[in-house]
């Protein structure tokens, strides 16, 4: 596929060439599977906060929004960035985190071992993030944007923080749920808009 | 006394061994004292100042003069009685003290410097724990030992409720002994000098103690290291009033804690930036094993069951661990718990001693809040055989009254008999149970004749087996349909 296939900035108002179908099919699929995983991140957050006991999901409790291995949530311009420096962010921070899922799911494995659902729920998640992360990354090559660089493992300070203390590692797994579902959410309103009128 | 005489003599002792007396007189230059002991050695001592030391004397009244040499003011005398002295002893010092941060212990060492006293005699320390720069008293507590002539090193401790490294603490101590011998009043000694313990905080918050083990019903307090104001404390859903402290570090109570969910109990401090926070894990020590009983199905393992009795609340790294031992052989087995909780069979594998019967095993079971166990001995080929489900179960004719049964067992019987039973059920309706014993083999077949049947007629047999010295019977095997032969016509 040497043609680029047509212009990322605006599709939809770029009227001399419409998508080809298999792109707009391509585009459509991953955006249905982003909507799925937006609503089984809320069920994992969900199901996170549960596991932790009070005040974990009290109204007012919310802990600083630390960057967690150099993933923080979306920034307030992303919604202005073009449309294929959202989809890179998007990408790059679905890949960033599989291997924080994973701290995670190891660490609530040792404190909630009776929380199965929870813990295949975390598996799950990492799976379908890192799904995501290359179909969006499908997407980006479609349209001849360079996928970003290989991300580094997550730094040693979410090991670490999982490691000082049952506390932290409390955090840094209610944090990086949040992220997944920011991240996931993000992404799917960003091929929302890439979809030829509007999401299926 | 005449006026401007030596007057209001006092005497004190520290070790009973030598009597300090001080007196009043008018300051004059170049005064020299001239102190006789009126007795049989008529001892004097001279002394620059107004006291001076002089060997504790016999109980009794002793004439003591004082006589202002070189000064115009004249002699006085005195009455001394061992009754009218004071004994204070030495202020102690304490050598050491440290401190285990992660058992909030504080550890005291010091000298009793009992070589200093003639003879044995009781003491009291008295050892006072204050806190924070004001140094307010948190408790008094009383030591007794005994003065046994050397000097003796003294080691004690105490375990703050408070964690150490949220508060500065300081400990001083002082003493008292009661001599039976001495007549005289008995004092305390002076406080020794304060020592202090702190913990050099990293300025990151945190929060003590880390994620600590409490038996439930105890109470706890958690503290918070912090450079932020604290605006609310929280224990899981409770909201807590604040103890401060020095700084902006401050405390919460917690009093009769209740179990813990799975992961623990949250203690969170939030500032108007930041949150903070700790786990606790409340939970109770492992119960004695229930019902523990040891079996084997083959004689090649032992296999030990048990029920956990009262759930502790505890799980993941603070889940009960079972250690069985066998106390003859030494040998011990580490129970490992199944990845999946939701399957947990409390069972152990202990591999058999060649021609070894009897077994001695103690199960232990241990989390961080304590430890029990269980014992039961074993005479494994008596009481103790559950023998497998007899396999590969075939039934053939021998004649049109008998047949052959024949199954595989699985096991080491070879020291011992087998007794079988078959259950033989005719045409769906009569049965019959009979019992065979057969001599054991090792992982062998086994065959047995079964007579007296009626030709030409459908049966149903299964069989099940146990020892000799029976324990319990194997499960069934499936039933097999036969039809025997018919009779030859005579």
């Amino acid at each position: 596929m040497s043609r680029r296939e047509g212009s990322l900035e605006d599709p939809q108002a770029d009227s001399s060439t419409s998508l080809l179908p298999h792109l707009e099919a391509k585009i459509r699929q991953t955006h249905n599977l982003a909507r799925l995983l937006t609503k089984y991140a809320e069920q994992l957050f969900q199901e996170y906060v549960q596991h932790q006991g009070d005040p974990f999901g009290l109204p007012g409790f919310s802990p600083p929004r630390l960057p967690v291995a150099g993933l923080s949530a979306p920034a307030p311009s992303h919604a202005g960035l073009p449309a294929a420096e959202r989809l890179r962010l998007d990408a790059a921070a679905l890949e960033a985190l599989p291997p924080l899922l994973d701290i995670v799911r190891r660490h609530q494995a040792e404190l909630n071992p009776r929380a199965p659902r929870l813990l295949r729920r975390l598996e799950d998640a990492a799976r379908q993030a890192r799904a995501l992360g290359s179909a969006v990354e499908a997407v980006l090559a479609a349209f001849g944007v360079p996928a970003s660089g290989p991300r580094p493992e997550p730094s040693p300070a979410a090991a670490a923080a999982a490691s000082t203390g049952v506390f932290p590692a409390k955090v840094l797994g209610f944090r990086v749920c949040g992220l997944y579902r920011e991240w996931v959410s993000r992404t799917e309103g960003d091929l929302g808009q890439l979809v030829p009128g509007g999401p299926a | 006394q005449k006026k401007g005489a030596p007057h209001d003599l006092k005497c004190i002792t520290n070790n009973l061994k030598v009597w300090d007396c001080s007196w009043k007189a008018p300051s004059g230059r170049d005064t020299l004292y001239e102190v006789c002991i009126e007795n049989r050695f008529n001892s004097c001592y001279r002394s620059e100042k107004t006291n001076t030391k002089i060997p504790a004397l016999l109980p009794g009244d002793h004439e003591i003069s004082i006589n202002p040499i070189h000064n115009h003011s004249s002699i006085s005398k005195f009455i001394l009685n061992e009754e009218n002295i004071s004994l204070i002893p030495d202020t102690p010092e304490i050598l050491n003290l440290t401190a285990d941060f992660s058992t909030s212990a504080l550890h005291i060492k010091w000298n009793d410097k009992g070589s200093a006293f003639p003879h044995h005699s009781n003491v009291t320390w008295q050892i006072e724990i204050l806190r924070k720069k004001k140094m307010e008293i948190v408790t008094l507590m009383t030591h007794n030992t005994t003065l046994n002539g050397k000097d003796t090193l003294h080691h004690w401790s105490w375990t703050s409720d408070m964690p150490l490294e949220c508060v500065t603490h300081y400990v001083r101590m002082r003493c008292y002994i009661d001599d039976l011998h001495f007549s005289g009043h008995k004092e305390w000694s002076d406080w020794s000098p304060v020592k202090n313990i702190s913990w050099s905080p990293d300025y990151q918050p945190k929060v003590f103690p880390e994620d600590k083990v409490v038996l439930v019903g105890s109470d706890v307090t958690v503290c918070c290291v912090i450079q932020e104001k604290v605006i609310l404390a929280q224990f899981g859903k409770e909201k807590c009033s604040l103890i401060h402290l020095d700084g902006e570090n401050v405390a919460i109570k917690i009093y009769n804690i209740s179990v813990s969910p799975t992961s623990g109990t949250n203690v969170v401090f939030t500032t108007d930036t930041n949150l903070v926070g700790t786990v606790i894990f409340a939970g109770y020590p492992p119960d004695i094993p229930q019902k523990l009983n040891c079996e084997t199905r083959d004689l090649k393992e032992i296999i030990c069951t048990w029920n956990p009795g009262r759930p502790t609340g505890l799980l993941g790294p603070h889940n009960t661990s079972y250690t069985l031992f066998e106390s003859f052989s030494g040998k011990n087995v580490t129970f490992k718990r199944a990845e999946d909780p939701a399957d947990i069979s409390y069972q152990l594998f202990f591999q058999m001693i060649p021609n070894w019967e009897i077994y001695n095993f103690t199960l232990n079971a241990r989390n961080p809040l304590g430890q029990s166990e269980s014992t039961i001995l074993v005479n494994i080929t008596k009481r103790a055989v559950y023998p497998h489900t007899p396999t590969s179960f075939k039934v053939k004719d021998t004649n049109s009254t008998a047949v052959s049964l024949s199954w595989y067992l699985q096991g080491n019987f070879a020291k011992m008999h087998l007794l079988c039973q078959v259950e033989i059920t005719k045409s769906n309706s009569v049965q019959e149970l009979r019992n065979v014993t057969v001599k054991g083999v090792e992982d062998s077949s086994y065959f047995v004749v079964v007579g007296k049947l009626s030709p030409y007629t459908n049966y149903t047999f299964r069989i099940r087996c146990s020892t000799e010295t029976f324990w319990k019977w194997s499960s069934w095997t499936i039933e097999k349909q036969h039809l025997t032969t018919e009779a030859i016509p005579s």
